[in-house]
């Protein structure tokens, strides 16, 4: 599972849970892999993705990787950046692990970098 | 073999201008253009399956594509046609592919093979129906099948395991039989003759009948090679059945040649093809699996939300995971809508496969964002091997965003899932995690296959591609009003039954009943593994997709093909705005906005004209009238006005794009009305305008001035103005 994967996962589904963003993560076995750089696409997807919660994933699994702040506008022109978000949403994969629902602490266990989202019938709303 | 589809003609095959040669042949009638797609349509599966690419320099790696064990192509075929060009060196016949490479020793023969032979039908398919070869070199092989005298997983080959007596022994058998000499013509499977001991072994279901022993079991002659084979542990259990096929020289059969006096034993799966030469006997032993004489207890359809979703648990997630492997390599074509449903979305668009199985369609285009779920984690598991992103969920409660999605697709799933009240859970889950005005493709296989007479492709075993293009273009395209329907069952065309047991659908025929069970078979264990199938009739998918709202479009494509396609496009979402004097439910309300053509437009400067608004909403389609808002008191315009249009689309369009733009220097607002009616087009406020203008504080050039309540200072102290908007 990549972080950009991450960013748009939630545990919205069990019942009572309002928002269930951002899950947290327990990383037991991260890869690093390597993903061709595609600008266009990485300045695309930046609207797309929360970045408090890329933030706090990135802290979670403890990588050295500096994010700023706050996402200005001048950041998102700047290839230094960009690169490092390529890095950040697509190099990155937690093969062995979980992700914690922030509201319950429902543990989704990831095995070979897949996480498990069911839910039995009496978690659902 | 369908003769129409093909139209001979003749062609000159010359190797010297001077020396032209006519063949006629039966050759199909393809354009330059369909080659190269169906030669780039069977790279793209060598590069999916395999990971091989073309290459532009000659090597003696010649990719022949349909011609493989898939397309019923026998390696002695491809001998016989590839040849001639040059020394082979092997032919490989990946399994479950439809394709094979012919390795040259030297790299010419290749290029003079393509010349001759790409795309040129030969008679060699089954029933010696036309295959049409497309062709181009590769840059390696599959290395797995790279030395030839492998043999497939569990199957052994033991030289000279019968001697020169037992051999004439075991001969003497089919010379003195005579029904080998009747059954000639009944009884012959591609030329070849066979004859049954203990069972008759079924070619077309590949088992025997149990409950139909044969007179005749297997002949005392036989026994001795049975013992030896058991004694040395070749075989754990005595064989009760045999089959003794014998082939003419030039024949073929689905099995490797085996030398002389040979024994060869399977255990595993493995089909592999045989270069036959001479006259041959084969003595096939088996043993029928004794599980199979219990009768399987078949599910009835479920009455409860839990019966549905232990049904799901047992027919559907379970085989799966048990089948993924199997399923995967038969799931490598990706279906043409998808593919160009896919092609519409902008570089950088994030889109959710729900049910995406082995990922066939994650890598249509690599410049979207793509995620796959699916409920199966043995699929998911080939999809992580391709390095797709994934996550293992069920359709009906998908862990991600409410309006997010730029878009969706959901092939082949939906018609797994057995209760209409979780059809449209897993429906509304879909649109729920959709963006306004992002699309969904939804397929599911149809009930009625055929359609205006002509069978769709699932149930016409000789269909041939030419016929699938035809379908395709005659195919109708439909735009549905949603019917709005509170009830799930009423009028709707769901069909009911009294028994209730479902049953197991007879491949290749017409579906009996919307519900019942379709079997897999897994050629390894023998073994008939049953999925659950609810198969939608004529406007079922349509019904269910009415009882949600905050759909704007719906195409159903029907075609005749055995999947029926819907498109579905989420609506823009509503603001919190609600006319305080609509009469009616709130629910009501909402259902008439989200179905509405017409738009309130506020925040006009007092100035701006009904033919400034008319050019500025036409942009987004074709206006059908405008109604200015007026003073009720001047009866001049008072800064809004509602435009309707003819359709819910351009409606959506002026929602989108014009909300929020500049008109006359003031930038305007849009949002839903539930439909003008007379008496709308007055300002609600005490003088006769707006509202707003009644207590606006400010200084505004293009709305009279300052507020009507400011102008008149002192302010009045009676309290009656109330805010309505």
């Amino acid at each position: 599972m990549k972080l950009i994967t991450h960013n748009m996962l939630t545990s919205n589904i069990i019942k009572g849970v309002k928002n269930g963003f951002p899950l947290k993560i327990n990383a037991v076995k991260v890869e690093n892999i390597t993903v061709d750089y595609n600008r266009d696409f990485i300045t695309r997807m930046l609207p797309r993705i929360e970045y408090n919660a890329l933030r706090s994933a990135v802290s979670d699994i403890g990588i050295n990787e500096s994010l700023p702040e706050v996402l200005s506008e001048s950041l998102q022109e700047d290839d230094e950046f960009l690169k490092k978000m390529h890095k950040v949403l697509l190099e990155i994969e937690i093969e062995e692990g979980e992700l914690i629902c922030p509201e319950t602490g429902r543990k989704f266990p990831i095995r070979k970098g897949i996480p498990n989202m069911l839910l039995s019938e009496s978690e659902v709303s | 073999m369908n003769a129409d589809s093909f139209i001979p003609r003749i062609s000159f095959h010359s190797s010297d201008e001077k020396n032209q040669t006519a063949i006629i042949s039966l050759e199909s009638l393809d354009s330059g253009q369909t080659i190269d797609k169906k030669l780039t349509e069977y790279l793209n599966i060598l590069e999916r399956m395999d990971g091989i690419t073309t290459s532009n320099e000659l090597t003696q790696f010649l990719f022949v594509g349909n011609a493989g064990i898939q397309t019923h192509v026998s390696k002695e075929s491809l001998i016989e046609i590839f040849q001639p060009f040059g020394q082979i060196i092997d032919i490989l016949m990946p399994i479950g592919r439809p394709y094979s490479f012919i390795i040259y020793e030297n790299k010419e023969s290749g290029k003079e093979a393509i010349e001759q032979c790409n795309a040129r039908s030969y008679p060699i398919g089954i029933n010696q129906s036309n295959v049409t070869f497309y062709m181009a070199y590769v840059s390696n092989v599959p290395s797995i099948s790279l030395n030839s005298t492998s043999y497939p997983k569990g199957l052994t080959l033991i030289e000279n395991f019968i001697d020169d007596n037992e051999e004439k022994e075991l001969l003497k058998l089919i010379e003195i039989d005579p029904v080998v000499q009747n059954e000639d013509h009944r009884n012959n499977r591609r030329h070849r003759r066979g004859i049954h001991y203990g069972y008759e072994f079924r070619y077309a279901t590949n088992d025997v009948d149990t409950s139909k022993p044969l007179k005749k079991t297997i002949p005392q002659e036989c026994q001795s090679v049975i013992h030896r084979a058991w004694i040395l542990g070749y075989i754990k259990e005595k064989p009760d059945q045999l089959t003794v096929n014998c082939y003419e020289p030039g024949q073929v059969s689905d099995f490797r040649i085996v030398p002389r006096n040979s024994d060869i034993i399977m255990t595993d799966e493995g089909q592999v093809t045989i270069v036959p030469r001479l006259y041959r006997v084969s003595f096939t032993f088996r043993k029928v699996s004794q599980h199979q004489n219990t009768r399987q207890v078949l599910p009835v359809l479920p009455k409860s939300d839990l019966d549905a979703a232990q049904l799901e648990q047992n027919y559907v997630h379970k085989i799966y995971d048990k089948i993924a492997d199997n399923f995967s390599h038969t799931r490598h074509s990706a279906w043409p809508g998808v593919v160009e449903f896919l092609g519409k979305f902008t570089t950088g668009s994030i889109i959710l496969d729900v049910g995406c199985g082995n990922g066939k369609y994650m890598n249509i285009r690599n410049d979207l964002f793509m995620i796959g779920c699916d409920r199966s984690i043995g699929l998911l598991q080939i999809c992580r091997q391709r390095n797709f992103q994934v996550f293992l969920s069920d359709c009906m409660n998908i862990p991600v965003p409410t309006n997010f999605f730029d878009g969706a697709i959901c092939i082949a799933v939906l018609h797994h899932i057995s209760t209409p009240e979780r059809r449209l859970i897993a429906l509304r889950e879909i649109v729920r995690l959709l963006r306004p005005g992002g699309e969904v493709l939804i397929t599911v296989w149809a009930k009625e296959q055929t359609l205006e007479d002509k069978k769709s492709f699932y149930i016409d075993n000789n269909a041939n591609r030419k016929n699938k293009c035809h379908h395709h273009k005659t195919s109708e395209k439909k735009s549905l009003v949603c019917p709005v329907n509170d009830s799930l069952t009423k009028d709707s065309p769901i069909e009911t039954y009294e028994d209730d047991t479902l049953s197991v659908h007879k491949s290749r025929t017409e579906f009996q009943r919307s519900d019942c069970l379709v079997s897999w078979t897994k050629v390894k264990e023998n073994q008939q593994l049953l999925r659950y199938y609810h198969v939608y009739g004529q406007g079922e998918l349509e019904h269910l997709i009415g009882h949600i709202v905050e759909i704007l479009v719906m195409m159903s494509v029907s075609s005749a093909v055995a999947a029926l396609p819907f498109l579905i496009q989420k609506s823009v979402s509503l603001s919190l705005y609600r006319d305080q004097q609509f009469k009616g439910s709130r629910t009501e309300q909402e259902k008439r906005l989200l179905q509405s053509t017409t738009l309130y437009i506020g925040n006009l400067s007092f100035f701006t004209t009904e033919e400034q608004i008319h050019e500025l909403f036409s942009r987004a389609g074709d206006v059908k009238r405008i109604i200015m808002g007026l003073d009720r008191a001047t009866k001049t315009p008072c800064g809004f006005c509602f435009v309707e249009y003819y359709t819910r689309k351009d409606a959506e369009n002026g929602m989108r794009y014009i909300n929020g733009t500049r008109l006359d220097d003031r930038i305007i607002r849009t949002d839903w009305d539930a439909g003008f009616v007379e008496g709308r087009q007055y300002g609600r406020g005490r003088s006769g305008g707006q509202v707003r203008d009644e207590f606006r504080k400010d200084y505004d050039p293009g709305r009279g001035g300052f507020g009507k309540r400011f102008q008149n200072l002192p302010m009045d102290d009676e309290k009656t103005g109330h805010l309505r908007e």
